[in-house]
């Protein structure tokens, strides 16, 4: 469960990205997180992240509570979440197959769990043929299902896409959230952060819209209506 | 899916053989991958522990070579003529009594001249021993001091015994004004020498993390992922420190062996005809310089290699 409450945050610059937002997510919800660019919704996931800290009041993501933990715990954190950034952040000198057991590695799964569970994950994304490819030898849509095989092969309880879409073609990005849902019916919770009306109009799950760092609507079911 | 649950939940990173396999493997394909850098960073610790390590050695025998400048250290007292044999001895036990005495030689007049015959050749020495009928020769002390600093108080003892040559009495034969010299000269060098070896330490160290510093802020977006994907600091700073040392280690031993070839031959090769009695074979140079090497190259890449990571974990 994720648990926003009364969370601002302030920049050391001044900027002020968000104002007091009071937000809950439950288990296994799938929540679309809209606005305008500028709105606020990465500074949220940065703090989901713990990339960046709260100015002022809680956040809770399943049992860390984020204005408290200590540096150290950090990576624990991070492993609880499946996150899939618009620019992919693979690293470009591992195969599909090396960026994918990374993850695992990381937690320190033994190589006999790797080699069973790699295989399973690139097979759901459709990567099989490819295992043996590096990233700057994969289209688009293919280095972003790379990354949410990296995201799933830990089994973790949320995972978080930060504008999934924002590089493919339209087709892709149907395929892409229609794969986010399959994942959400896994029992996961799917935050997508994005500013894509058409597609959150189509799906038609929770969305949450943000203007000028506030929370302006949230609907269940609901249309992209970020003013 | 439970092993991974169960490897998140106990919020302990173990540290596998298959982890420290892999960071050694990771270590070494990063040195692989970024070849550029690497080899730029073992050049600049090669040439740093090689350039430490000449300058150590040049100390270490001009050192040497002042010590074998020791025998300045030494006065020679001659007796007075109508000193008899008995008052002799007594005078050697005197003399021995004396602080700052490490050793003393009775010369007897015989010894003397056929050390002085010995320095010419036989035609000269027939020569010498014809118009020579009597010795002219006195008998003498070789004295031995340990401290130069101590040496003019024993000089104004030394020229206090009753019985020896009054023409000698104020001023007996020494070399303890040259040997003053040299005696400063050699402190004022080891001093400079010193405090080069350690601005030239210095100066390579800041070199050498600097290098590393850029091989790991080329990297700095692959720490970065690293971070996001859950990793702790311990997994990240791992290959890097495994890099370090590697780069480490490969650096101290290409230094030595150039350390060797410079040493044997170019150096002996330089020095051509000059007299090389007085320079220290390579071999007593040979443990503690792969020891120094080897810990200057540890310690370089270790420090390196984690300094410049700090930066790059607080993401």
């Amino acid at each position: 469960m994720i648990e926003f409450k009364n969370v601002s945050k302030t920049y050391p610059n001044g900027t002020v990205a968000l104002r007091n937002i009071n937000l809950t997510i439950a288990d296994g919800e799938f929540t679309f997180i809209v606005g305008h660019s500028g709105a606020g919704k990465t500074t949220m996931t940065k703090l989901l992240l713990r990339e960046e800290c709260i100015t002022s009041g809680s956040l809770k993501v399943n049992n860390y509570k984020l204005e408290k933990i200590r540096q150290s715990k950090v990576p624990y954190l991070r492993r609880e979440m499946g996150v899939v950034f618009q620019d992919f952040r693979l690293f470009n000198n591992m195969t599909v197959y090396e960026n994918v057991a990374f993850a695992m590695r990381v937690i320190g799964e033994p190589n006999r769990i790797i080699r069973k569970r790699v295989p399973y994950f690139l097979n759901l994304v459709n990567l099989t043929d490819k295992c043996d490819r590096f990233p700057h030898e994969l289209s688009g849509g293919e280095q972003q299902r790379v990354a949410f095989a990296r995201a799933l092969v830990n089994n973790p309880k949320i995972i978080i896409a930060d504008e999934p879409t924002g590089n493919v073609d339209p087709q892709m990005s149907l395929e892409i959230i229609d794969l986010l849902i399959r994942i959400n019916k896994l029992d996961k919770t799917v935050i997508v952060v994005t500013h894509e009306k058409s597609l959150v109009d189509y799906f038609k799950k929770r969305v949450v819209c943000i203007n000028d760092g506030r929370i302006v609507s949230d609907k269940i079911g609901g249309m992209y209506d970020a003013n | 899916m439970m092993a991974a649950s169960s490897a998140i939940k106990s919020g302990v990173c173990t540290m596998r053989i298959s982890n420290i396999l892999y960071f050694f493997k990771q270590g070494f394909h990063g040195i692989i991958r970024n070849a550029v850098m690497s080899t730029a960073s073992i050049l600049i610790l090669m040439s740093s522990m090689l350039v430490l390590g000449s300058f150590w050695m040049i100390i270490t025998n001009i050192n040497n070579y002042m010590s074998t400048i020791d025998d300045l250290n030494m006065v020679v007292l001659y007796l007075a003529e109508d000193t008899d044999d008995a008052r002799a001895a007594t005078i050697g036990d005197e003399i021995k009594a004396m602080d700052n005495v490490a050793s003393v030689t009775f010369i007897s007049k015989e010894e003397a001249l056929d050390k002085m015959l010995e320095k010419y050749d036989e035609t000269q020495r027939e020569l010498i021993k014809e118009y020579t009928k009597v010795n002219p020769l006195p008998d003498s002390y070789q004295i031995v001091f340990t401290d130069i600093e101590k040496s003019s108080s024993l000089l104004y003892q030394l020229s206090n015994i009753d019985g020896i040559d009054k023409s000698v009495k104020e001023n007996p034969k020494s070399n303890i004004d040259l040997a003053n010299k040299v005696d400063n000269f050699k402190n004022g060098i080891t001093m400079i020498c010193m405090w080069l070896l350690i601005i030239l330490l210095v100066v390579s160290l800041f070199v050498i993390m600097n290098t590393i510093r850029l091989t790991v802020f080329a990297r700095r977006h692959e720490i970065i992922i690293m971070r996001y994907v859950g990793a702790t600091s311990r997994f990240i700073i791992a290959p890097f420190l495994v890099e370090g040392i590697i780069i480490g280690v490969v650096s101290a031993a290409i230094a030595f062996g150039f350390q060797y070839y410079l040493y044997n031959y170019i150096m002996l090769g330089m020095l051509g005809n000059i007299d090389l009695s007085g320079l220290i074979p390579f071999s007593q140079f040979r443990d503690i310089t792969a020891l120094a090497f080897l810990g200057v190259g540890l310690f370089a890449g270790i420090i390196g290699s984690s300094m410049s990571m700090r930066k790059f974990l607080k993401v």
